[in-house]
């Protein structure tokens, strides 16, 4: 198996919005799994809804700063309805919405040589400009260079860990979009993120040139 | 021109006392927008408000013939982008009977202006009157409000996608590519894309200016041409809270930039890093063989470069 590892910053602000949140935008505190991979999707120039690289690849994510949270209010263009019907109108409205302030996450990311080949070469020369969350909210990505990787058993982990472990914060993220027709469905993880940067216990994980990381 | 993706600029501006964006607030109690970093609260302009103030310092730049519409009541824009110079640059979300909504990405992503100096240490609470609503021949009345105001260097920064202003991309699903298809003249496209670069020199429509005019316009500009979509030059500047440049960043990160850079102008006033700072930032560009000129004549160059390539 072959392994990547890129480091994304977000350069001002962003927000993962919580997508069942409505009168108050959420933000989780790392990008989840659907975000990352239509963020690879946007550097290969896939169409919006893609959904092909969830099938190629499994990520870890490890937040290299303190989760800084903020609340500002905002206005925000209302969806309205079921969805069924021709809606013409979208209002408007001032809502709070909170925003994560410059994050940096360690990304990892699993596959055959082939596909972690063609997306190495994909970030390194995206097809669009590339930012997460809102459209308008830039990052700046460093690739390192693709390892072969294998699972070893460590001591302790850094980074997300699928589960539920003392002292971290635990979130439920969207980990897959599942497609029936038309219609979309989420399948969620719930995920443990370290308050002290690590989790000491014995686990088989992926040797990233010796950092032990989960992949999900 | 065939070879440039997109263009980035970073910038930093110093204000005066001002409050440029306010936050939540209370009845009488006119706050700044502040973001909190480790602990730390900052001021800052929202990247709403930064989308606006650019778009109404290019729609102010109009000749008779360019077109630029207006959001309906319901906070609708036309959708043309032969025709749209708004609708073309900043993106929208348009519905169509049958259709449902029709989406545009904007090209041109405009970051919000984050303040680099802590907010508490750099500001105060002034008062300002505020008249009541009173019927003609009725005695006049008022309260007093309170205002925070500020000073800070605010950073900021744009980033336009030169391949998608006038163009509309389509997907080939079978060799999964990318096409771009343009949609306009290309002297249009040049037309718009300068006219981005001319109106960061012309930002104005910012709140409180009745009382607290203030400048918010570049004092130092980076704007680099590049072949590769990368906004690492967004990282240029990094002051520390006595004004101090990170030289040794400014340095490396103007270096990775200058790979994948076709061309990088750079413009800042006098008096805005200390005397040690501005001579080396200068040096750098002159090892580079760069000009450094002020922000206004490096926009004019950035912008006027852009018609030569295009010939």
């Amino acid at each position: 198996m072959f392994g990547l590892k890129f480091r994304i910053e977000a350069l001002y602000f962003t927000n993962f919005r919580k997508s069942t949140s409505t009168s108050l935008i959420n933000t989780y505190s790392i990008p989840p799994f659907t975000t990352l991979r239509g963020m690879i999707s946007n550097a290969l120039g896939l169409k919006r809804d893609d959904l092909r690289v969830q099938d190629w690849i499994k990520i870890g994510i490890k937040p290299q700063n303190n989760i800084n949270l903020s609340t500002e209010m905002t206005k925000v263009l209302k969806l309205k309805g079921t969805g069924k019907q021709y809606q013409k109108t979208f209002p408007s409205a001032p809502i709070f919405k909170e925003f994560l302030v410059n994050p940096i996450y360690d990304v990892y990311v699993g596959s055959e040589q082939e596909v972690i080949e063609k997306i190495y070469n994909a970030l390194k020369n995206p097809k669009r400009p590339l930012y997460i969350g809102a459209s308008d909210e830039l990052v700046d990505l460093m690739v390192f260079e693709p390892v072969q990787i294998e699972k070893k058993p460590f001591n302790e982990v850094c980074g997300v860990v699928e589960g539920i472990y003392e002292d971290c914060i635990i979130e439920k993220i969207p980990y897959k979009f599942i497609q029936a027709g038309r219609n979309f469905s989420l399948e969620y993880k719930t995920i443990s993120i370290p308050k002290k940067g690590k989790i000491c216990e014995e686990m088989d994980l992926f040797d990233f040139e010796g950092e032990g990381v989960v992949l999900v | 021109m065939n070879d440039l993706k997109g263009i980035n600029m970073v910038w930093l501006s110093e204000t005066d006392l001002t409050n440029l964006n306010a936050g939540e607030g209370e009845s009488n109690y006119i706050d700044v927008k502040k973001y909190k970093k480790d602990g730390t609260e900052y001021p800052y302009v929202s990247g709403q408000a930064m989308r606006f103030y650019l778009r109404e310092a290019i729609r102010r730049n109009l000749s008779e013939d360019e077109y630029m519409c207006v959001p309906d009541d319901k906070g609708e824009t036309c959708g043309d982008i032969f025709k749209c110079i708004n609708c073309d640059l900043f993106g929208f979300m348009t519905t169509v009977k049958g259709k449902g909504a029709i989406t545009r990405v904007s090209p041109v992503k405009v970051s919000p202006a984050m303040g680099i100096f802590s907010f508490d240490e750099n500001s105060n609470v002034d008062f300002l009157t505020r008249r009541h609503r009173v019927t003609e021949g009725s005695k006049m009345e008022g309260d007093i409000v309170n205002v925070e105001v500020g000073t800070n260097i605010y950073k900021d920064g744009i980033s336009i996608d030169l391949l998608r202003v006038g163009s509309e991309e389509i997907i080939d699903e079978d060799n999964r590519t990318v096409k771009i298809e343009p949609k306009i003249d290309k002297n249009i496209i040049n037309s718009r894309i300068q006219k981005v670069i001319e109106g960061i020199g012309f930002l104005s429509d910012y709140s409180k200016q009745a009382r607290l005019l203030t400048d918010f316009t570049p004092d130092a500009i980076a704007i680099s041409f590049q072949n590769r979509y990368s906004h690492r030059l967004q990282k240029l500047f990094e002051l520390n809270e006595e004004g101090k440049l990170n030289t040794e960043r400014f340095k490396q990160i103007l270096d990775e930039v200058d790979e994948y850079s076709d061309q990088i102008f750079f413009g800042i006033i006098s008096g805005l890093l200390n005397e040690k700072d501005e001579k080396f930032v200068k040096d750098v560009f002159k090892e580079k063989g760069i000009e450094v000129k002020t922000p206004k004549e490096a926009l004019d160059d950035a912008a006027s470069s852009l018609t030569s390539k295009s010939e």
